[in-house]
């Protein structure tokens, strides 16, 4: 398994506007070598030779099944109480649609 | 009573000093509310507490137990960590993000304990979100250990394991994802129960990596560690992974557990390699000893894939985290940034609220799911869990538990790992894999450095026996005071 990357070329700044955060250039600065030592670091695992057949399945139980019946809950203006902004029972968000 | 008895009684104690008569909840809420006053500004263990409502909390509960209501644990206050959903309380995670948040519903944990009678009279405080082995990633500031406060306290539950050393309250509720209860327990010299992943219900704790997450208590002995885990263990309906297992917690046999003959414990060789400090490696070994002459046989065991922990689980919670925490948006709960598109404001918000740790997290979290590393990472690594799990597996066919250290050292100087995150993650190398396989541990204070800073001892067991290593560890108890010893900031 390769881990097919050179971690020298991390675009932390990319990474974070996948993760919808925008760092600072200092952030950015502190974070390339820390997560540059961090991802190769993990090159460790690479020394496992693991093959197809090995499992990935966890979990102490097998999988879990329920009646698909309708439950309690907590109610749409209880849910929308603890939202940002909020009007009619809908969230506000800035202006969307220009 | 006096308070300073009070403060020594433990939860068994003062349940029992309840059910004769001897003292009162009310008289039980004040005299911690006023330990709390004195002690918690050298702490900082807390993001909030109201004493009041706790107070009207005991009146009601001694009324109860006037008109006869007998549940054994009816009145006691308890902390919980600020990461589980208690109805009408803030919630924070330790986040600016959660800022101005205030729970709707109690988390299952919560509402099992509300129903024994148990009143929550303070929130402790955690590693942002649960990320972190200090306590220093909290917006609400570092917590400092109560046996030297220029000392972290562990982490995440930093909080819970310095109140709870502290005699802040006698029993609180934390959370374990890589070792956040069992770490926290051994730097604060607290006893602290990780259960089996699926013992515990997880509904309504802030989530950090959905498949490691486990809620579990700290309390100063293994008895009254128990006793929460008897009240919080079990299936809900709320969380699907739960297990119908049999909880069989039988607490009260705990108490004449004087031995350990017929027990056969496995010491794995690779927690005793390098990287173990000479002291915790001293004080491990003592226990062992300890553990010997309680009859138990002990076998040396193999672990082979444990030094691949470290690097499985920082690739695999993260990548849950990532997940997990797209939820916090500024338009759901909490903290919101400025911003005058939609867009923008997402990723203000996101960067104001969450801290550096949880941005660094969640960053090589969204990497190593990104497409092009997934499989080189995140499936390479489900991989590697497999075989950390199928390791354990093979030593329980010959042991009933396996013993070792929880931590590399014990507790480290406030900042100073601060800078350097990666070595703040090889300090999980103990704990990290039993969270990957899914199963139980305890830790139970065994004695101290020379500069008087407590240590753990890990208990080790299968899937779904609690009840074993809690009978190890009362066992341990009985033989050894180290349990019994309060920080001098006490």
């Amino acid at each position: 398994m390769e881990f097919s990357q050179d971690t020298s070329r991390l675009d932390v700044k990319y990474i974070a506007s996948l993760a919808r955060i925008a760092l600072s250039d200092e952030e950015v600065k502190l974070l390339q070598p820390q997560m540059q030592e961090i991802l190769s670091f993990f090159e460790e695992l690479k020394q496992l030779d693991i093959g197809p057949e090995e499992l990935e399945t966890t979990g102490n139980d097998a999988a879990v099944w329920r009646p698909d019946e309708k439950g309690e809950e907590l109610g749409q203006e209880i849910a929308m109480d603890v939202a940002v902004q909020n009007r009619h029972e809908q969230f506000v968000v800035p202006k969307i649609i220009e | 009573m006096q308070e300073n008895d009070i403060f020594q009684l433990g939860f068994h104690g003062i349940s029992d000093a309840l059910a004769r008569g001897a003292t009162t909840s009310e008289e039980v809420v004040v005299a911690f509310a006023k330990r709390i006053r004195e002690i918690e500004p050298k702490l900082n263990s807390l993001t909030w507490w109201d004493e009041d409502a706790a107070l009207l909390d005991a009146r009601a509960a001694d009324a109860a137990r006037r008109n006869g209501d007998a549940r054994p644990w009816l009145g006691i206050p308890m902390g919980i960590k600020d990461l589980l959903n208690v109805k009408g309380q803030p919630c924070t995670a330790g986040s600016r993000i959660l800022r101005g948040y205030k729970a709707p519903y109690d988390a299952t944990v919560i509402a099992r304990l509300r129903e024994a009678g148990v009143i929550f009279l303070a929130r402790t405080n955690t590693d942002e979100f649960a990320m972190g082995g200090s306590t220093e990633t909290s917006a609400y500031g570092p917590t400092r250990n109560p046996w030297n406060l220029q000392c972290v306290p562990g982490g995440s539950s930093g909080g819970s394991a310095a109140a709870v050393s502290a005699g802040l309250f006698p029993a609180a509720l934390a959370s374990d994802t890589g070792g956040s209860i069992r770490q926290p327990a051994a730097f604060c010299g607290v006893t602290g129960l990780k259960p089996t992943y699926g013992r515990v219900s997880r509904y309504g704790c802030v989530a950090f990596a959905s498949s490691l997450d486990q809620i579990g208590p700290m309390g100063q002995t293994v008895e009254d560690v128990a006793a929460v885990y008897g009240v919080i263990a079990g299936v809900d309906p709320h969380d699907s992974t739960t297990s119908a297992h049999d909880v069989d917690i039988r607490w009260e046999s705990l108490r004449d557990k004087q031995d350990l003959r017929g027990i056969r414990l496995g010491l794995p060789d690779e927690y005793f390699e390098e990287g173990l400090s000479p002291e915790v490696r001293k004080l491990t070994l003592d226990a062992v000893e300890v553990c010997r002459d309680l009859g138990a046989e002990i076998q040396h065991v193999k672990l082979p894939h444990s030094k691949y922990g470290i690097a499985c689980y920082y690739i695999l919670a993260p990548a849950e985290a990532s997940a997990n925490l797209a939820r916090y948006d500024g338009v759901r709960y909490g903290f919101r940034g400025h911003g005058d598109s939609l867009l923008e404001m997402y990723e203000n918000t996101r960067n104001e609220g969450f801290g550096t740790e949880v941005k660094r997290r969640i960053l090589l979290g969204t990497h190593v799911l990104s497409s092009g590393f997934h499989d080189a990472y995140y499936r390479h690594a489900q991989k590697v869990r497999h075989l950390i799990r199928q390791d354990f597996t093979r030593v329980f066919e010959t042991c009933d538990a396996l013993i070792g250290p929880v931590t590399p050292t014990t507790a480290f100087r406030i900042g100073e790992k601060a800078q350097t995150p990666l070595q703040m993650y090889l300090g999980d190398i103990f704990t990290v894999n039993v969270n990957l396989a899914g199963i139980c541990a305890l830790s139970v204070p065994c004695g101290f450095d020379p500069a008087g800073l407590p240590s753990g001892l890990h208990i080790i067991g299968p899937a779904w026996k609690e009840n074993r290593i809690l009978g190890i560890g009362a066992a341990y108890q009985h033989a050894t005071n180290w349990h019994r010893v309060s920080p001098p900031i006490a």
